[in-house]
């Protein structure tokens, strides 16, 4: 009950939030941390509850958004109708992908969802007759409510952000089910697991599909908050930022994923603004050596991430 | 009746041969005991009978059925649970949750359900939740069911693996050397717990080189040495046969392994 009416006072302050955001570029930093909280939640209920890792993620991401996007740009599909294509089929194709890829463990799961991550980006640059190539896709439709259109950020701010709180409430109610400690035992032993008689390449494989659906449902949002998408944004260096959200918020904790892509998103926003201050070449590059830095200084000093790092603070004020 | 036929089980590891045509029955409702020097191949013919690896040759009947080539889990779900040597409990889970994910094969329900949290899904749960919460208390455990598994101490830590092999409402329980590094008060207490589950009716395998737990609670014994079967019979039987002693304490001439 104390952690509902906790994350009751969340909802109420990010509800009236947007009246104290000086602006809307504010706001849209808003809407990208809520896309971006999506996606690595989905990531944690892989890497932190499941304990495969994925260096690809950003591909499903991509994925979501440019199915939809093409479904609704190209073929003239309503934007909900697409999503609700794009959000399954994205889920299945990593499901499909998923029964050979999770065979795979540790180090050499890493490599193989990195390659899946950066075959995707090149689908997306080349396939040009579907995906529009470097120069992206563009007039993807808002998507609409009856009468009522998305079409500013204050209102697709509203949409992304219940749409957060509707898949943490969701994980958080796998992660605490069968399903969940089943998940769980995976990640601990799994041969003990498949000793419980957990199949569990069974589960790998739909963790791993369910998390890519969580960021496909990101990429769709995306795709029709924007209306045009280009492949830059869901390369490789995108599967490594979502999981240093994941670490940086506290790997086994659903809420510590929103929390870690609050993180990353203002971040990475400053950065951008600082890093060509500071270096006149490859400032985008700087970037990544930043957040691979934090992911060290977390995997060393703070291997539970900022949730844990708070819930000792408020321990030790107890 | 015999509850599981083992008929000449044979493994090969490259050149080497672990098992060398093992065949033995268990009886239903027995504990039956598994004993060798060390490298005898015990842990193999366990990993063999619980799916974890493949026989080269030779057949195990569960009820008269093959169980050769089943997955673990499915294994699991037939009736055959078991323990590890080197203690495999869900670090990362409190005492009653390892217990609970014993229960796993036992109940439905999936990511749909559980997302959602239908009635049917918490009815699901609350179930878990109490048969576990029985379990561990049948077993004198209910005291640490929210530990952190891996807080417990090493004795505990076995008996709640024993627990969370017992939730899955085994026929056939496969024990892996459950007394090892157990103080006497603990391998006491053992003992006991496996004298109990016989008398709920659960056939158990039990591999041990403690021959004080052994002896004490085994109603039938094998002995292997080598991959080979050299003896088996009651308790008081083998403890005699001139094989046995020779392979654990060397002949006249000195010692033999």
């Amino acid at each position: 009950m104390k952690i509902y009416s906790g994350w009751a006072a969340v909802a109420v302050g990010l509800a009236f939030l947007p009246v104290l955001l000086p602006s809307n570029y504010y706001l849209g930093i808003m809407i990208f941390i809520g896309l971006n909280a999506l996606a690595a939640m989905g990531l944690c209920l892989l890497m932190g509850y499941a304990g495969q890792i994925s260096l690809g993620h950003a591909a499903f991401f991509g994925l979501g958004a440019y199915t939809s996007g093409i479904l609704s740009a190209s073929y003239g599909l309503s934007p909900w109708l697409s999503m609700a294509i794009a959000v399954p089929a994205t889920a299945g194709l990593a499901f499909a992908l998923g029964v050979p890829i999770l065979r795979l463990q540790g180090y050499y799961l890493a490599v193989a969802t990195l390659g899946m991550g950066i075959i995707v980006y090149l689908v997306f640059m080349n396939w040009t007759s579907l995906t529009g190539g470097p120069s992206g896709l563009s007039s993807i439709p808002y998507l609409t409510l009856g009468p009522f259109t998305f079409n500013r950020d204050l209102k697709v701010y509203y949409l992304v952000w219940a749409m957060v709180f509707l898949a943490l409430a969701g994980g958080r109610n796998i992660v605490n089910s069968r399903v969940g400690r089943a998940l769980r035992s995976i990640h601990s032993s799994e041969i003990a697991a498949q000793a419980m008689g957990i199949n569990t390449s069974r589960y790998k494989v739909k963790v791993f599909a369910l998390s890519a659906g969580y960021a496909a449902l990101a990429g769709g949002l995306y795709a029709h908050y924007l209306t045009f998408i280009s492949p830059a944004p869901f390369g490789y260096q995108f599967s490594i930022e979502l999981l240093v959200m994941v670490v940086v918020g506290g790997i086994g904790n659903l809420s510590g994923a929103i929390l870690g892509a609050a993180v990353i998103t203002l971040l990475s926003e400053i950065l951008r603004d600082l890093m060509p201050r500071l270096f006149s070449y490859g400032a985008g590059e700087y970037e990544i050596v930043f957040f691979g830095i934090l992911l060290i200084v977390f995997m060393i000093f703070l291997p539970g991430g900022l949730v844990q790092g708070l819930e000792f603070m408020r321990r030790r004020r107890a | 009746m015999s509850l599981l036929q083992v008929e000449g089980i044979t493994k090969h590891f490259g050149g080497l041969t672990a098992l060398s045509g093992i065949s033995f029955s268990v009886d239903e409702g027995k504990v039956f005991g598994l004993i060798g020097p060390n490298g005898a191949g015990k842990t193999t013919l366990l990993n063999i009978i619980s799916g974890f690896i493949p026989a080269t040759s030779g057949d195990i009947l569960l009820k008269g059925k093959s169980i050769m080539g089943c997955h673990p889990h499915v294994l699991a779900s037939r009736g055959i649970s078991r323990t590890f040597q080197n203690g495999h409990l869900f670090g990362n889970m409190t005492a009653l949750e390892n217990v609970m994910v014993g229960c796993h094969i036992r109940f439905r329900g999936e990511f749909l359900s559980a997302a959602l949290q239908t009635r049917w899904s918490h009815r699901q749960e609350r179930e878990i939740y109490r048969q576990s919460l029985e379990i561990l208390s049948s077993m004198g455990l209910h005291s640490w069911a929210q530990e952190p598994a891996d807080s417990l101490p090493f004795g505990l830590q076995r008996l709640i693996e024993i627990a969370r092999g017992v939730a899955t409402k085994p026929e056939l329980l496969l024990l892996d050397e459950p007394a090892a590094g157990l103080n006497p008060g603990e391998k006491e207490l053992l003992t006991e717990e496996i004298a109990r589950l016989r008398n709920l009716g659960i056939t158990i395998i039990l591999v041990e080189h403690d021959m004080g737990v052994v002896m004490s609670v085994c109603d039938y014994l094998v002995v292997l040495n080598y991959g080979q079967k050299i003896a088996e019979g009651t308790p008081e039987a083998v403890q005699i046969d001139p094989e046995v002693v020779t392979a654990y304490l060397g002949d006249e001439n000195g010692f033999h392994a």
